[in-house]
């Protein structure tokens, strides 16, 4: 098989795997399974592509029969390559996990299908090598991923279903707006002709376009003015499947905004007309919006939600601030908040799954029943914070070093400002869940009557700590995805030079030179 | 050229850089060995504590911590293990995880992590604009804009000088450093803050080999700021009852004397280079003294079950070991002769009498607040030490056991530490603190060595002025503590004021409850009698609602002034009470802080939902449009039907057209219309025929009325 086949391979597995799921009347255990199976032969494939993406070579693949007459073609190269690497290992973790998390749920054969769809369509967005198929992939992926909020039926779930559905539409729209009138102005839609041409500046249509693109892809991003079905849709779904819309629909967006900002404008056009300006502008609102209100969230996947529109703004501020230490940080920023948020939904799931608890104010002590998972939730909620050690402290590092190097340091008080707000909604998590032997009813700096202010450091008067629960820790099925992604923060911030990152390197290289 | 140790470990992108010069050596040194005399004690002071196993894992984290600040070659490997120190810091300032542990926690978490953001801002400055974070490249890196520069500066100062506890900074270290257990209280004391300074000496060094123009300045703030450091911790300090904050007070006090050393250095550069020992030198004096006066207050602790000092009544006489502790550890914080905090003052005040001399006569005016504040030491070391060797018939002591030596041997050790760098300043001047002086001040500084053989610690001025700051401390505490101040004894009651006493202390309690229920109860009537009124009113006369709002408002503050007037008369206690929380104004100030801001944060709470509500509407109101418009669809349909129903009989009244088919009644309402449309038939030629002639009459008039 030649390697260029490879691509269409590894879109076409999973559905056909999800057909199978449908329509082969095996038992539920058995069809997840062999989704699992899939899942991880998807992801050792891709790993199969790496040395010749890691040489340079752009594997292309062109399907003329399909939608004539343009074809649906495939092409790899660095960026894609990365971000496909993304959405086959989180999958592969969170469908490890959604084999025992998903036992006690109803409806697992759809849940099955529906993931594998939604895996195709997003590893078809990331191979895409036209606007065309870029679109076809991105729309499939929109609406069937619909199946995995209103997973649980709940009135709740089909509220945000209902607002997820119809936004998906609306930026549909607006995109196949964009792409026609792409079309219109360059004559084709292949990203490697598209990148060669020069923008020309029609003035208010050349806008249009731009601002169409932003906003279809900054609703599935979730940038703020556009971000509210968001913090309703992610917790709703299945915990495995809030991990893939957090950690990698999300990315998506980010993907096709850095292809139509690399590839579609270039980035000198971007610098000279000042557009990117806008989304830079509101990436910084998302950034700091995204954290002040997580502050004040008490269930915890709501929490995670609006920190991930926080986080999702890093990224687009650095595709926007059009400097290679920016870029830089965006893509590997892609890669972090994949791992770290991810890793979070799996881990709250984890405790809703064994204590039935998800709200802040229930956890107190849950490190004491559930050690690991809590450890794992502490390393990756530090790295969310921007912790040295830990992967998100690099990509931040590059995104500030984008700003100031760019000339706009404003940014980097947001960055900042952002890692201080992060810490306020993390760590509370943390002392709740290790440090409240007391589990008095507590407030950050509430202050107390001078009488009852304890005697200091002798607190001899606590109460005895409670029994330890004989419940268990997780399943080894469910603690190693948790653990391995925590492990990956840790990984990513230590050798953030060696293999599957330096791709990111590859990418700057290959936008920049040099 | 010093030789000095470097090295690179590839991790984290940029590398971590390590550089083990005299400075780093000498901080690490010092770590090590306060840390390693704080382990041995902990084995017995934590002998029945929880979560050991925690415990030890974040003590050695923190360690490590402070051992990478001190010997980190770049600001980029500073920031990495500061935000390691601080957040396993963290763990063991909570470790106690009681409600005051947790909530000075808090303050302790998040203002080292701003701190830690500041230099991390700095170090973003820093190599976005020269392309290094290096202390001391070699060359030296060309110095950034001046603008960056004046931010990075700020940003270094103030990230530092949280750490160290500078004053507006200093508010959580009161707060955390009691209510860690004792060991950890040693460190974040005697080492912790160390980094703060470290950080402050690196910087100006940094700093002067730039030139930077507002360094000056900027030491002249950080004087002033050092001073009234210096005062309020002592102030502070003097009114405490517990020994572990009276303690913290102290190093918040200290601290004062290091950043007040950094700012002369920073002010004088490198002129005058014996601040810069004088400073590193009140360094190693507190970090010593300091961890071992907190390890006999753990100790105390742990013998008596309190932290009171009035609990240590005799303590010093029953346990020998300690009390000499205690009593050469404040000694050395005061500064007596022949102890280290002698030789490390009277350099400082060396620096401070040299400053007029150099940078104008302004500075005349240090000099008085800096005895003041040394007298201020003595007299709250006095507070300290007094009750180990007061025997009293109130204080029953409990049936005392041996101590274990690991209670007593290290704090003993240290302080014994600090009697050898008073009695040989000599040796350790010569090897530890002047070569890590010269590390700071590069290679400018050959006369150095020639400075010092000048400086005689022993010179009878030196001598006179630490014995007469001493005997004002001494002053200051008789007259404060014993003179000035009630007494704990209650005065003798004349027959006189008799009547009055039995009066108050009978009645005033029930009057100021009485008073403080009436003025409850009138504000809630009043507030529940006014809102109905006032909403009745607003509608007729806002001004009229306005005078009433602002009596409603003066009443209140009426009802609050007698309620203060019951409070006054609140039957006081004979002695001063105890002050048990510290800075509550602070606190006041920060839960005020966090509450406005958690109000910010609902507030955009609030917004978001309100958006996503706006959205909900809009769809809301979109459907409804559409059914609006499908509405209109259905009226202009009706109409024209009607309209050319009526057109076609007028018509076929003239006889010009056979009568048309009937519409096929109400069957397919709305898509039968839309159908119709689409063919064309006979009524759609119809309505043409309308529109046509409306168009033909609109045409006819424009054209009779000229436009």
């Amino acid at each position: 098989m030649r390697i260029t086949l490879l691509p269409l391979v590894i879109i076409v597995a999973p559905v056909i795997t999800g057909l199978l799921t449908l329509l082969v009347p095996w038992s539920e255990e058995r069809k997840a399974r062999f989704s699992l199976f899939v899942h991880a032969f998807l992801l050792a494939a891709l790993l199969a592509l790496f040395p010749a993406v890691h040489a340079g070579r752009s594997l292309a693949y062109k399907l003329a029969p399909l939608f004539p007459p343009y074809g649906l073609s495939l092409r790899v190269d660095a960026l894609s390559f990365l971000v496909t690497l993304v959405v086959a290992f989180i999958w592969f973790l969170s469908s490890l996990y959604a084999l025992e998390y998903m036992r006690h749920e109803h409806h697992i054969a759809r849940y099955w299908a529906f993931s594998n769809f939604t895996l195709s369509g997003c590893l078809g967005v990331a191979f895409a090598g036209d606007l065309f198929s870029f679109f076809v992939f991105f729309e499939f992926m929109s609406l069937i991923s619909y199946m995995l909020v209103i997973h649980t039926e709940t009135p709740a779930a089909f509220r945000a279903g209902v607002k997820y559905l119809y936004l998906g539409i609306i930026g549909g729209l607006f995109l196949l707006y964009a792409v026609i009138a792409t079309y219109d102005l360059a004559g084709t839609l292949a990203f490697d002709a598209l990148r060669s041409f020069t923008f020309p500046d029609y003035g208010l249509y050349s806008f249009s376009i731009f601002l169409s693109y932003v906003v279809g892809f900054g609703i599935k991003a979730g940038m703020v003015p556009l971000h509210f079905w968001l913090p309703d849709a992610h917790p709703v779904a299945p915990s495995p499947a809030s991990a893939l819309l957090s950690g990698v629909l999300l990315k998506m967006g980010a993907y096709g905004m850095a292809r139509v900002f690399l590839d579609v404008f270039g980035l000198s056009y971007l610098a000279t007309s000042g557009w990117a300006e806008i989304v830079a502008v509101l990436a910084g609102i998302s950034i700091i919006f995204g954290s002040l209100v997580a502050i004040v969230q008490d269930d915890l996947k709501r929490r995670l939600a609006y920190s991930s529109i926080s986080q999702m703004g890093y990224i687009l501020l650095g595709l926007s601030l059009l400097t290679p230490a920016a870029l830089y940080g965006a893509v590997l920023h892609i890669l972090n908040h994949a791992l770290m948020k991810s890793g979070l939904f799996l881990a709250a799931g984890a405790v809703m799954y064994r204590t039935g608890r998800h709200k802040v104010s229930e956890l107190d002590n849950i490190g004491r029943t559930m050690p690991r998972t809590m450890l794992a939730f502490t390393i990756t909620a530090l790295a969310m914070v921007g912790i040295p050690p830990l992967g998100g402290f690099i990509s931040k590092w590059y995104l500030g070093l984008g700003a100031v190097v760019g000339g706009r340091p404003v940014f980097l008080f947001f960055l900042l400002l952002s890692s201080f707000l992060n810490a306020l909604y993390y760590l509370p998590i943390v002392t709740r869940a290790f440090f409240n032997r007391a589990a008095c009813p507590f407030a950050a700096f509430q202050v107390l009557p001078p009488e009852e202010a304890g005697p200091t450091s002798l607190g001899t008067e606590l109460p005895p700590l409670p029994p330890r629960p004989l419940a268990p820790e997780l399943p080894p099925a469910m603690l190693f995805p948790i653990v391995s992604l925590a492990a990956g923060t840790l990984f990513s911030g230590l050798y953030p030079m060696s293999p599957p990152f330096s791709l990111a390197a590859d990418v700057v290289k290959a936008y920049f030179g040099g | 050229m010093q030789r000095s140790l470097a090295y690179e470990l590839p991790l984290l992108g940029e590398g971590l850089s390590f550089q083990a010069d005299a400075l780093g050596l000498f901080f690490a040194l010092l770590t090590l060995w306060v840390w390693f005399w704080a382990t041995l004690f902990s084995f017995s002071y934590l002998a029945h504590a929880h979560d050991k196993p925690r415990f030890y894992t974040f003590w050695f984290l923190t360690l490590a911590g402070c051992l990478g600040a001190f010997l980190a070659a770049d600001l980029f490997t500073l920031y990495f293990f500061f935000e390691l120190m601080s957040l396993s810091s963290w763990a063991l300032v909570i470790h106690e995880e009681d409600f005051t542990a947790l909530s000075a926690g808090n303050a302790y978490l998040y203002l080292s992590l701003a701190g830690g953001l500041a230099i991390l801002a700095a170090a973003f400055l820093l190599q976005g604009t020269i392309g290094t974070t290096s202390w001391q490249a070699s060359p030296p890196a060309p110095p950034p804009p001046a603008g960056t520069l004046a931010i990075v500066a700020a940003l270094l100062f103030a990230g530092f000088g949280l750490k160290a506890g500078l004053f507006p900074l200093h508010f959580w270290l009161p707060q955390t450093h009691p209510v860690a257990p004792a060991p950890a209280s040693a460190v974040l004391s005697g080492i912790l803050l160390k980094v703060g300074a470290y950080g402050l000496l690196r910087t100006v060094s940094l700093l002067a080999s730039w030139h930077f123009f507002l360094l000056p300045a900027a030491g002249a703030l950080l004087a002033a700021l050092a001073t009234f450091t210096m005062l309020l911790g002592a102030q502070a300090a003097l009114r405490q009852q517990n020994a572990k904050r009276l303690l913290a007070y102290s190093s918040v006090s200290q601290l004062g004397y290091v950043a007040l050393g950094v700012a002369i250095a920073a002010l004088l550069g490198r002129s005058f280079p014996l601040v810069w020992v004088g400073t590193l030198y009140h360094t190693m004096n507190h970090a010593l003294a300091k961890s071992a006066l907190f390890l006999s207050a753990g100790a105390l602790g742990r013998i008596s079950g309190s932290l009171e000092l009035n609990a240590a009544t005799a303590l010093g006489l029953k346990y020998r070991g300690l009390g000499a502790a205690v009593v050469l550890g404040a000694a050395a914080m005061a500064g007596l002769p022949g102890l280290s905090g002698y030789i490390s003052k009277t350099l400082l005040h060396h620096a401070v009498v040299a400053a007029p001399k150099l940078a104008g006569p302004s500075w005349r005016l240090l000099e008085p607040f800096f005895v003041l504040a040394g007298a201020g030491t003595a007299a709250y070391y006095l507070v300290l030490i007094i009750p180990w060797f007061t025997k009293s018939k109130l204080h029953v002591s409990p049936d005392l056991h041996r101590a274990s030596p690991l209670l007593w041997l290290p704090p003993l050790v240290l302080t014994l530490s600090t009697v050898a760098a008073g009695f040989l300043p000599g040796f350790f001047l010569s090897h530890l603190v002047i070569p890590s002086a010269l590390a700071l001040l590069g290679e400018e500084a050959h006369h150095l060595k020639l400075e010092l053989e000048h400086f005689h610690p022993w010179s009878a001025a030196d001598l006179k002025g630490a014995f007469f700051t001493l005997a004002l401390g001494l002053l200051i505490y008789t007259a404060w503590i014993r003179g000035l101040l009630p007494r704990r004894r209650a005065a003798r009651l004349r027959r006189s004021r008799l009547a009055f006493a039995v009066f108050f202390r009978k009645f005033a309690p029930g009057v100021r409850r009485a008073f403080s229920l009436l003025g409850h109860y009138g504000r809630n009537a009043l507030a529940s009698l006014l809102l109905p009124l006032a909403t009745g009113i607003r509608k007729r006369s806002p001004d009229l609602f306005a005078v009433i709002l602002r009596a409603a408002v003066s009443s209140g503050k009426w009802l609050r002034s007698v309620e203060k007037l019951a409070d006054f008369f609140r039957p006081r206690p004979a002695c001063r009470p105890v002050q048990a929380a510290p800075f509550s104004s602070a606190d006041y100030f920060l839960s005020l802080t966090w509450r406005s801001f958690l109000a910010v944060c609902e507030a955009l709470n609030m917004i978001d939902v309100l958006i996503n509500q706006a959205g909900v509407a809009l769809a809301r109101r979109t459907l409804a449009f559409f059914h609006f418009t499908a509405r209109i669809d259905e009226a202009l349909e009706n109409f024209s039907t009607s309209s050319a129903r009526t057109l076609h009989s007028f018509l076929s009244m003239l006889g010009h057209l056979e009568a048309p088919p009937r519409p096929a009644g109400k069957a397919g309402s709305r898509s039968a219309g839309w159908e119709r449309l689409l063919r064309l038939d006979l009524l759609n030629l119809d309505v043409a025929v309308l529109l046509l002639a409306l168009l033909l009459i609109f045409t006819l008039l424009c054209f009779l009325l000229q436009i």
